[in-house]
């Protein structure tokens, strides 16, 4: 089940960030309700700028063509958008890459890679994370549509491993080790990784999941053996986690 | 392997979904706010969900197998589910689907949503696509909601899969 903001007075904010500069990397799935306004998918922003410091990956169906558009600001802004674009009503990978200052890239899909290199300066004002809307100090941009298996790493994934996620596999999948916020969104709204809480404002609905490949353990079942006396081994819980 | 003895047991998040009409993940929440992982299967269309493993060395050769689907209502509270599985051994070309005939069985809605209902498919070796012991498989476990007795009009929820010799 995954989170559907209906575009008016719904998101979720988190009152902190584990990233606040590059590199980093910020993905969803999103199944949009509108192909016409530009939303806010995911951002890392500062809860009292009035819309000068943040980062954001948008479905941005107000752009020609419906990229996937990805912004850096301090100032400057960076702007780079996907070479393709989403249709509404269906579900699309989203990905921005932060590798640097000037070195950024947004993708959807898993491809359709755009690239943009102005330099925006990093700021440690960044404090809070958005789903759903453009976290600054008014929560702006809002999100018409489906958000799930957001993920945040505080490293640049490479394409092979954007187009992994977009392939289907869980956040959990590529790079755990940089993997800094994931909320899976499957009915209850967690940050699963790092913990962080994310407060709702209006009532946000669920909706059908997309799809999804989890990391798992193998269940190996065991062989009984006859212990001594010919009576069976007993088997506690069934299986063996591996 | 012995009558009745496990040789695979699948959960939610074991799944690898199809590319469409892929059941999806979902959970159900206890009243302490622990969850239950499952996978929810529409009413409206057909929808399916993947599992891969290896057959045990102690399979007997040639034996029947029972999959056994452990599900419960999203919210309703009576009414049949119709449940197919299918086998498809790891001996073929990986670009073909070579699965075999779906087998069916129905199942019947406890009075209580939140308690489960196991079904039981039934598959002779050659309905399992003959698979032998040591042999990579997919089961694709689908909801047959139009089979003309799947008469629930909600979601319904897959909790475990579990595999048995029969």
């Amino acid at each position: 089940m995954a989170i559907d903001y209906s575009g008016s007075g719904q998101y979720h904010v988190t009152s902190s960030t584990p990233v606040t500069q590059s590199p980093l990397t910020m993905a969803c799935w999103f199944n949009s309700d509108s192909a016409t306004a530009t939303q806010v998918l995911c951002s890392v922003a500062h809860s009292t700028s009035t819309g000068l410091v943040y980062f954001t990956l948008e479905a941005a169906g107000a752009i020609a063509g419906d990229p996937i558009r990805h912004r850096s600001r301090n100032g400057p802004t960076g702007t780079v958008d996907s070479t393709t674009g989403y249709t509404a009503g269906q579900w699309h990978h989203a990905c921005a890459v932060v590798a640097s200052t000037t070195s950024r890239a947004a993708y959807i899909d898993g491809g359709s890679k755009g690239t943009n290199s102005t330099s925006v300066s990093s700021s440690s004002a960044l404090d809070r994370i958005g789903l759903g809307c453009l976290a600054i100090q008014t929560a702006t941009t809002l999100t018409n549509g489906r958000i799930a298996e957001v993920g945040i790493w505080n490293v640049a994934l490479t394409d092979d491993q954007v187009l992994s996620l977009a392939r289907g596999y869980s956040p959990l999948c590529v790079q755990p080790q940089g993997l800094v916020f994931y909320a899976p969104l499957v009915r209850n709204v967690q940050d699963v990784r790092g913990g962080l809480t994310l407060t709702a404002t209006g009532s946000p609905t669920v909706a059908d999941h997309c799809r999804i490949i989890y990391p798992h353990n193998r269940i190996v079942v065991p062989k009984i053996t006859a212990a001594a006396g010919g009576r069976p081994a007993r088997v506690i819980g069934g299986g063996i986690f591996v | 392997m012995a009558s009745s003895d496990t040789l695979a047991v699948f959960m939610p998040q074991m799944n690898e979904p199809p590319t469409a009409s892929f059941a999806t993940p979902d959970e159900r929440v206890d009243n302490n706010g622990r969850i239950h992982p499952v996978l929810d299967f529409d009413a409206a269309a057909d929808e399916f969900a993947q599992f891969s493993s290896v057959m045990p060395q102690n399979y007997t050769a040639a034996a029947a197998i029972s999959v056994i689907v452990e599900w419960a209502c999203t919210s309703a509270i009576s009414g049949t589910v119709t449940w197919t599985a299918q086998v498809e051994r790891g001996n073929t070309d990986m670009d073909t689907d070579s699965f075999a005939a779906a087998q069916t069985a129905d199942g019947t809605a406890n009075g209580t949503s939140g308690v489960t209902t196991f079904t039981t498919i039934s598959l002779t070796n050659a309905q399992a696509d003959s698979i032998a012991k040591g042999e990579r498989f997919r089961l694709l476990v689908s909801r047959n909601q139009d089979s003309g007795t799947d008469d629930i009009a909600s979601d319904v929820e897959l909790r475990s899969v579990e595999i048995r010799e029969a």
